[in-house]
């Protein structure tokens, strides 16, 4: 489908300038074809497939975690009560 | 010494999204999706403890204004995701991991091509000055009332611009077909 195309569908929606991106970008087919469902529009000559993305490792993510207890203020503090 | 100013540079020239459309007021505007509010109450799990503590920061708000409205039954829970600094993310990063990963992970991570977090860009000098990361895993929900107490403060709302950008995120997240099949039961 020709991205013309494509944005004429998206337009009605709204989703015009973030689909061009977004099919333009790493997630290409896989949400503009949800999308496309969503809007019982037919594409034929997309293949769905997974994006191409950078998986975070188990490290990264623990950074993360580590990074929003940092940019939050604990409140309250769990603890385990024993019986 | 790790230079902030310098990587979250480097981020937000990644950022493949218009940066001046990203954020709007949120003068006028009920408790609903779009908003980013600071001081909001929400569980976040303490790894060694295996255990939730309670937590006050800075959320981005995901569920629809019509989900609460005070007339309506179901109202008194709201999700929300909570945005992780930029800041604090490099530092524990770079302290963590290392200064040369960090280096290598911002473009991929500014540049929307991580499938659960997506960069939010800076807003103003006092609220993520450097930016900060949305982790759709971390979706969360909390009381309405976290909205009313004191010390909550609307800071922004997301342009719609940016808020088709994170439904997007959201539906590939949240909506996308299955990998393993369900059972089909007749």
């Amino acid at each position: 489908m020709a991205l013309a195309q494509l944005e004429v569908t998206s337009r009605s929606t709204g989703y015009a300038d973030v689909l061009k991106e977004q099919f333009e970008g790493p997630y290409a087919a896989a949400s503009f074809i949800h999308h496309s469902v969503t809007l019982a529009v037919v594409v034929p000559t997309l293949q769905l497939r997974e994006p191409t993305t950078r998986q975070l490792s188990l490290a990264e993510q623990q950074v993360l975690q580590r990074a929003l207890r940092a940019s939050v203020t604990i409140v309250h503090k769990a603890r385990r009560t024993s019986k | 010494m790790l230079d902030i100013a310098a990587l979250a540079k480097v981020a937000v020239d990644k950022f493949p999204y218009q940066i001046g459309a990203f954020y709007g007021t949120s003068a006028g505007l009920a408790l609903g999706v779009g908003l980013v509010v600071d001081g909001i109450t929400f569980p976040l799990f303490d790894e060694e403890e295996a255990l939730f503590d309670t937590a006050k920061g800075l959320v981005y708000v995901l569920t629809h204004e019509c989900d609460l409205d005070n007339e309506r039954a179901f109202n008194d829970y709201v999700l929300v995701c909570p945005i992780v600094g930029f800041e604090e993310f490099a530092k524990n990063y770079a302290e963590r991991i290392s200064e040369g990963a960090l280096a290598g992970l911002i473009p991929d991570l500014a540049g929307d091509r991580i499938y659960r977090a997506l960069y939010v860009p800076p807003i103003d000098k006092d609220v993520l000055p450097f930016g900060g990361i949305i982790y759709l895993n971390q979706i969360c929900s909390t009381h309405v009332s976290s909205f009313r107490a004191e010390g909550a403060k609307q800071v922004c709302a997301l342009a719609s611009y940016a808020q088709q950008i994170i439904d997007i995120k959201l539906t590939n997240h949240l909506l996308r077909p299955k990998a393993e099949p369900l059972p089909q039961l007749h």
